[in-house]
């Protein structure tokens, strides 16, 4: 499967031409300032890139650090998908269990996840539970939310046609709602992943944690080594990219007719 | 077979997402492995202060080494009890005279303001002098200070948070005198950047010299007349910047006995940010008392330049300095101050009774797990105190050891 | 001949917020096998509503239907024609025009799917289109499409509500022919709702003209004109007019 065309290519040159641009300017700035509190050097965050396997500050490597995140992001997103796209498929099809559970969720959805820090060590131990929970709290409404959408979306006129060849409800089901609502969920779950990356620094915060990027970049900070956490940055940006590349490159494969007939 | 086609890829996706969960939550916690000896262990948490009390309350921990007032909350409203303070713990004398909180200064601060420097030095040691001479005093202002004067919520109904404070200022020394102790931390990770670790070299004595000066009368102090800003870091949540909050609180009997003062701008604010450096009635420089959250991200401000000195701790002070950060202690501001807490069941009263029990737990294959804050002069003691005990600690999730501090 | 449909004293009230709204006030027609029947009237009077109910995605309030059984003897199912095509665009088209075959309510063997699939998709010239997307296609092969699909499960009726209205006029003849072709290869009956007189006229065996709401049957104008037929005869026009005319009437 080619991920990337040919125009796409040229589109990344000019992306990449504006990264190196900055990446010179500040550069600059750092030989100016000469004070890694504030701008560390380039060739000390890549320092810190080019040796992925090696400990950093001591502690486990880049590497480690990165697999421990990813691990607790794919985990508890999938937990969230697990968990929200069955109900967001209940509440879409039903007017009646959306008037019981609006309210709950709207009031729930607005809430920063690491709010729920103090209850998740409570509730959920000490380590990767808790951790799970932050993360599966932060990724659980963009997928619901876009669940409902997706379903409420899908065309009367499908259904129709569904009721007009007899389909039973749970070929309705599973033959037009769920194909029909499959790009909505899929945005959210492009969406709710994003998000997953950025709880996953705040819930690494949680005691008991001794790896992993937000980890890492605390840890860093503590210490004053801001070359550091420019290269727990520099990882977290690239995996995020990574994933939103592969989420865009499935709905291309996959969603090519939403919106189009 | 009803052919879909987004369906054959979500089937395998959503499958293969199913596994990866179920394999990911029965698989046991350890990423990587490093080398656990014979000896036997015990396993290190790092926490926040505020949830050690909480953790311990749970039993998702079995002790842990915190300052005050988290050690007299804690006893005071059953969730544990007290079994040692540094002084009581190995190796014998380590922590006797070890300055646990320090005030640090940048040091163009010091090159360029060095009568401010001088005079907050003489201030922090007369307010040193002063929680210790009035503890009732201070226990008042620092009860209003650290809690708001609110009354403190537990698991077993609220607690007066002067009753807290006046366990916890016995637990205290007040002293400017006290010498940075030789941390393991900071050795191991300064010494691991290629760089040599001396504590020593990181005190400033000139400017506590020039304080004592100024503070026994032998000079008066004299004051550039350039007014110039600066922040103070401090974490807002422990007892042990008693003497900070009195002089600020008591500014009157400063100004009165010495002639200069830390006053706040608006004296009714419960915990007072924007100062004013008052010498002989005459405004001499803007003091704010920015809070924080660790000693850590404090040291780190101070190397931004967006802070120019703090009431910190010792480790992450010498740990920042022997990285690279530019700023030098003046003085010491107590030792003591912390206390190792198990929970009120826990089979031993004093420390040679942890050790057993630690030794107990490790054969029956359930480490003790113990909480101490990140890089701080608590992890110090607990990773120097079981290495002096031949017990291994090892951090907690993972089996690698802390290694001889 | 038996009629393939019977409609009987048909009777359909909304009830909206501003009261009972009576939309269908005791329609009854006959359709006999093969014939195309179109269905005129003045905009909203009925005509989508009354096709719905015959489909079996509305019920009627009063009055009855009668649907000869198919040849195995089974309850014989109309099939609908939309005016968007309303193709699954996830589908491919094959997969589309087999979509009712596979359910549980026809149960069609895969061999015997594949076999009508093929013929289906000759019959309306989409055999290069068959692994297509719909968003692949014109849309005058989109409703070609669209047709097959109706026609998968053998209805005894198709029906199709304005199925060319959102096409060009030159799109529009072509499936008017293909409709006419259709009925003549596979003897298919065919219930038509359209606004469009000379439509109407090309393709009509006979031609029910409904009254504005509540809706009865104000005219039937059969077309005695031999196939295929010329818009431009005059007799075409006569026809044509006439039509034209019993709507106007009809309002």
């Amino acid at each position: 499967m080619v991920l990337i065309s040919r125009p796409a290519l040229r589109d990344c040159g000019k992306g990449l031409f504006l990264i190196v641009l900055l990446l010179a300017v500040w550069e600059a700035a750092a030989l100016v300032i000469q004070n890694n509190y504030i701008l560390p050097q380039i060739g000390d965050i890549f320092a810190v890139l080019f040796q992925p396997a090696a400990p950093v500050l001591g502690g486990p490597s880049m590497i480690e650090n990165a697999t421990v995140s990813l691990r607790e992001v794919l985990t508890g997103f999938g937990c969230a998908a697990l968990l929200a796209i069955p109900l967001g498929l209940v509440i879409g099809s039903s007017r009646e269990v959306g008037t019981y559970l609006n309210p709950a969720i709207q009031i729930l959805r607005p809430v920063p996840p690491i709010a729920w820090m103090p209850f998740a060590i409570a509730w959920f131990g000490i380590g990767f539970h808790s951790i799970l929970f932050i993360i599966a709290m932060g990724a659980f409404f963009p997928i619901l939310i876009n669940t409902v959408d997706g379903v409420q979306g899908v065309r009367r006129s499908w259904v129709e046609v569904a009721g007009m060849f007899h389909a039973t409800t749970f070929e309705r089901f599973r033959t037009v709602i769920l194909p029909g609502a499959l790009p909505m969920i899929w945005t959210g779950l492009r969406v709710s992943f994003g998000v997953a990356w950025m709880c996953v620094v705040a819930a690494e915060m949680l005691p008991g944690t001794t790896a992993g990027l937000g980890f890492l970049i605390m840890y860093a900070y503590n210490l004053g080594q801001l070359q550091v956490i420019g290269a727990g940055m520099i990882v977290i940006g690239l995996i995020g990219l990574f994933a939103d590349t592969l989420f865009r490159a499935g709905q291309e494969r996959f969603f090519s007719w939403q919106g189009r007939d | 077979m009803q052919k879909l086609i987004p369906f054959r890829g979500l089937l395998i996706g959503g499958g293969s997402l199913i596994l990866l969960i179920l394999l990911s939550l029965c698989g046991s916690v350890p990423v990587f492995s490093g080398t656990a000896g014979s000896n036997p262990g015990v396993s290190l948490l790092y926490a926040s202060a505020g949830t050690m009390p909480q953790l311990l309350n749970t039993h998702q921990i079995d002790a842990f080494l915190i300052w005050e007032p988290v050690v007299s909350n804690a006893e005071l409203s059953g969730i544990g009890k007290r079994i040692a303070v540094p002084a009581d713990l190995p190796p014998p004398g380590k922590w006797d005279n070890a300055a646990i909180n320090v005030l640090v200064l940048r040091r163009n601060i010091i090159r360029d303001e060095p009568e401010i420097a001088s005079l907050l030095s003489a201030l922090t040691t007369a307010a040193i002098e002063r929680t210790e001479e009035e503890p009732a005093l201070a226990e008042n202002i620092t009860a209003a200070w650290v809690f708001g004067n609110k009354p403190i919520l537990t698991p077993v109904g609220s607690l007066n948070p002067l009753e807290v404070e006046r366990h916890s200022f016995a637990n205290m020394v007040f002293t400017a005198d006290a010498t940075l102790p030789e941390s393991g931390i900071v050795q191991s990770a300064v010494e691991a950047q290629k760089r040599t670790y001396d504590p020593t070299a990181m005190v400033d004595t000139s400017v506590a010299e020039q304080g004592r000066l100024i503070l026994n009368g032998s000079r008066p102090p004299r004051p550039g007349g350039s007014m110039p800003t600066i922040g103070i870091g401090y974490i807002p949540s422990t007892d042990n910047y008693a003497p900070l909050y009195v002089m600020v609180k008591d500014a009157p009997y400063f100004c009165n006995r010495y002639g200069f003062c830390l006053v706040p701008d608006n004296p009714a604010e419960s915990r007072p940010v924007a100062c004013t450096l008052m010498v002989n009635g005459t405004p001499a420089a803007h003091i704010r008392l920015v809070p924080g959250q660790s000693g850590g991200g404090i040291m780190t401000t101070i190397g931004q330049n967006a802070l120019d000195g703090a009431f910190v701790g010792s480790v992450p002070a010498e740990l920042q300095i022997g990285l690279g950060n530019p700023s030098s202690v003046i003085q010491s501001i107590n030792t003591g101050g912390s206390g190792l807490v198990v929970g009120p069941d826990a089979p031993c009263t004093d420390w040679h009774g942890f050790v057993r029990w630690a030794e107990v737990r490790s054969a029956a294959g359930r480490p003790l797990v113990i909480a101490t804050v990140q890089s701080s002069i608590q992890e110090d003691m607990v990773r120097e105190a079981f290495a002096y005990e031949n017990i291994t600690v090892t951090f907690y999730g993972t089996d690698i050891t802390a290694g001889a501090a | 001949m038996e009629p393939v449909l019977c409609v009987r004293a048909i009777e359909k009230t909304f009830s909206g917020a501003d009261g009972a709204c009576p939309a269908l006030a005791g329609i009854s027609f006959d359709i006999a096998p093969r014939e195309i029947v179109c269905l005129m009237g003045p905009s909203g009077c009925g005509k989508s509503t009354l096709l719905r109910i015959i489909a079996g995605l509305d019920y009627a309030d009063r009055g009855s239907l009668h649907m000869a059984t198919d040849n195995n003897g089974g309850t014989a199912r109309t099939a609908m024609v939309f005016q968007e095509h309303a193709l699954f665009p996830w589908l491919s088209v094959y997969d589309n025009i087999v979509y009712g075959l596979r359910l549980s309510a026809q149960r069609v063997p895969e061999d015997e799917v594949a076999r009508r699939a093929e013929a289906l998709l000759a019959l309306t010239r989409l055999s290069g289109f068959s692994r297509s997307l719909p968003h692949q296609l014109s849309g005058g092969m989109k409703q070609r499409a669209a047709v097959a699909r109706a026609l998968a499960g053998e209805p005894p009726v198709v029906l199709m509500d304005e199925p060319f209205s959102a096409l060009d006029p030159f799109t529009r003849r072509e499936l008017e022919d293909e409709v006419l072709r259709i009925r003549s290869d596979l003897k298919t009956t065919f219930l038509i709702v359209s606004h469009n007189p000379e439509e109407a006229v090309y393709l009509a065996d006979r031609i029910i003209v409904l009254s504005p709401r509540p809706a009865r049957v104000a005219a039937e104008i059969p077309v005695r004109l031999p196939f295929p037929r010329n818009p431009a005869d005059p007799a075409f026009l006569k026809i044509r007019e006439e039509v034209t005319r019993a709507v106007l009437g009809a309002e």
